[in-house]
């Protein structure tokens, strides 16, 4: 027997098995990622889920009601990971962080996150932040500032900081709270933290709360930050009060574009790849694509176009392919992205929200009503629609496992819009 | 085959041909006669006396019961639910009152004159463009314009008090889709816009069972109808201002 062939046999077998587990894992991953929502927008931030194998069409009176629950009042929403959801609620003196049970709503755990946030002019008291799960780590944000990591399965508090006082909070003439969900990146955690100086936004460790790095010197917005990669350099994209501003991974910023004056601006940054963003606002900015250009070690952005067609008020649009879907106030529409042209509008579903998840848009109104539309970007063609809440519901459906996820300020409700294998 | 190919774009385009002739041809009283045509006939517009719609109001994500009641000639009263409290805003004939239970107003008061304008103009029982040469006011076709993505038909309408308002209607269906005037918000002139959907036929009659209304474009609210009734025994003693008591 050759031995060197044999250990190179042996070798080829091992690396093949190890690959084969490799592979295994990443499909593993790929599989939970598939089934989670770890964060505001889902697994990439986008709206976006990859779910397969849905409803195509809901029976009368709505997909299966799996359980529906009481909670407190706040908007926040619901992260998904490991058969648990995570989300902020409140009674009359506190915000709290909440564990369920995905499976009946039944609650494993919760912890006080700090106090109850009542200011608003009108617009509600309650949390508005979105948990992130990453890891074994649940992040969460009150509406006052106070920023908590707790352990997702038991949720004992880990470390927690008061960003108010850390970064000297500059409040806006008119300011509803601390809105924005917490961003991980490797070991970061970004947030808007809105303070003075250059404390507008910031970088910690995840795991410590410690400061690494703040930049930029701006009041807060409301938006939670992307981050893309542009030639070959990450970035990470905030919308603050009256910029949109990219930064590294390191603090440095790499390019800063003023918009929309002091106006309130709520929705999320869009990548359009591989070298656009498109940014939207209500209060009349409405909505701007800009392009980016790299020149030399900076980069460059300038206006493509920009229109009144879409103002995002509360909720993020969606890009499928060239078309954005969006609520223009309280009006959903479709609007070619490269132009701005508006392909078409649909009134009557108030200031909703969206998600995207195997060819159709799922949308939920301002009032419950949830709505399945085909994503069609030449025509709006309403699928199926059922009253599913009451009241005010202004956050957005989350989608994990077949299973859907609604609140309102007292209720939350799980849906299935699986497809019943015979 | 080849004629199957043929004829569909055909049809589309002497559909479309035929639509854009009529768009262009048709009078501003043509437009107006087939509005009210659509919306059930002269006749039994007229025949209705009264009218109840119940349903709701909403604002900022918030519902509110809605009761809307309406008798000839222009009585009118719009009256919002909020946590049993009531907002009513009415017309009696001769003055246009509120009271916003709500925001703890006590009593109802008298509107100024503005605001009365404003909501006599809402009072018409018919609407404006029916007999509007007898209630003195002008019309104008303007143009065809797109109201969310549908063609319809600009009228300008200039009110015997002077102020304009536009109205469309909708180029196919001859149903109003939406309606515009300018008007005075915390002392700027906005402008106002109402839109109307979901169309159902009760008594003949076409009626919107949701109406969207922007102050401005972020300040949507909505009037959902549930239900309409025609010509229901409604009280006349419900338009007078309320007293103290």
């Amino acid at each position: 027997m050759n031995i060197r062939s044999e250990i190179y046999r042996l070798s080829v077998f091992i690396l093949v098995v190890a690959n084969g587990f490799l592979l295994i894992e990443a499909m593993a991953g790929e599989k939970n990622d598939k089934y989670n929502w770890p964060r505001f927008r889902g697994p990439e931030g986008t709206g976006i889920s990859k779910e397969e194998g849905l409803l195509e069409r809901w029976p009368e009176g709505g997909p299966e009601e799996l359980w529906r629950i009481p909670i407190g009042v706040g908007y926040s929403g619901m992260a998904v990971s490991d058969k648990r959801v995570y989300l902020l609620d409140s009674d009359e003196d506190s915000e709290f962080l909440l564990c369920l049970d995905a499976k009946n709503g039944e609650r494993l755990w919760q912890r006080r996150a700090g106090p109850l946030y009542t200011g608003g002019y009108g617009y509600g008291a309650g949390p508005r932040s979105t948990p992130t799960i990453d890891g074994e780590v649940v992040y969460a944000l009150t509406a006052s500032g106070n920023l908590v990591a707790a352990s997702a399965s038991d949720g004992k508090i880990l470390w927690s900081l008061d960003l108010k006082n850390e970064f000297g909070f500059r409040e806006p003439e008119y300011w509803w709270g601390y809105c924005m969900s917490p961003f991980i990146e490797g070991e970061l955690l970004l947030l808007q933290a809105g303070g003075t100086g250059n404390n507008s936004i910031v970088a910690l460790n995840k795991n410590s709360g410690k400061v690494v790095w703040t930049c930029h010197s701006d009041f807060q917005a409301y938006s939670t930050p992307i981050l893309i990669d542009f030639d070959g350099e990450r970035q990470f994209v905030f919308v603050t009060a009256q910029n949109v501003v990219a930064v590294s991974p390191s603090g440095e910023i790499h390019w800063n574009y003023p918009w929309g004056g002091s106006n309130i601006k709520v929705a999320m940054p869009i990548l359009v790849p591989p070298d656009k963003i498109f940014v939207s606002a209500a209060y009349g900015i409405g909505a701007v694509l800009l392009q980016m250009k790299q020149s030399g070690d900076s980069t460059t952005v300038s206006e493509v176009w920009q229109s009144k067609v879409m103002n995002n008020h509360f909720h993020t649009s969606i890009l499928l392919g060239q078309h954005i879907y969006g609520f223009d106030n309280g009006t959903l529409k479709c609007i070619e992205v490269a132009t701005g042209q508006q392909l078409w509008a649909k009134r009557g579903l108030g200031k909703g929200s969206l998600i995207y998840a195997d060819g159709h848009l799922i949308v939920l109104s301002d009032r419950g009503k949830l709505v399945l539309v085909e994503a069609n970007p030449n025509q709006y063609f309403e699928k199926s629609s059922v009253q599913v809440l009451r009241g005010r519901c202004w956050t957005p459906p989350t989608l994990a496992g077949g299973k859907l996820f609604l609140r309102n300020q007292k209720e939350m409700i799980c849906l299935n819009i699986e497809k019943q294998t015979p | 085959m080849i004629i199957k190919w043929l004829i569909g774009p055909l049809a589309v385009s002497v559909f479309s041909t035929m639509l854009v002739t009529q768009e262009k041809t048709l009078t501003t009283d043509e437009v107006i006669n087939k509005y009210v045509e659509a919306a059930g006939g002269y006749k039994r517009l007229k025949a209705v006396q009264s009218m109840k719609l119940t349903g709701q109001y909403t604002y900022r994500g918030w519902d509110y019961p809605l009761t809307i009641l309406r008798t000839r000639p222009s009585y009118l009263r719009i009256e919002t639910l909020e946590a049993e409290k009531r907002d009513i805003v009415a017309f009696d004939g001769e003055d246009v009152w509120k009271i916003e239970e709500s925001r703890s107003m006590e009593q109802a008061i008298v509107q100024d004159p503005r605001t009365k304008a404003f909501v006599k103009a809402y009072s018409d029982f018919d609407g404006a463009l029916v007999d509007y040469n007898t209630k003195g006011h002008v019309v104008e076709l303007v143009d065809v314009e797109d109201v969310d993505g549908e063609k319809a038909f600009n009228i300008e309408v200039t009110l015997k008090n002077g102020k304009t308002e536009n109205w469309y209607i909708d180029c196919s269906s001859f149903l109003l889709v939406k309606r515009s005037a300018k008007i005075m918000r915390r002392n700027r002139e906005v402008t106002q816009e109402a839109f109307y959907m979901n169309y159902k036929r009760v008594n003949g009659l076409m009626i919107p069972y949701y109406v969207e209304r922007l102050d401005a474009p972020h300040y949507v609210r909505g009037y959902e109808i549930t239900t309409v009734e025609i010509n229901p025994a409604i009280d006349a003693g419900l338009f007078k201002m309320l007293s103290k008591e």
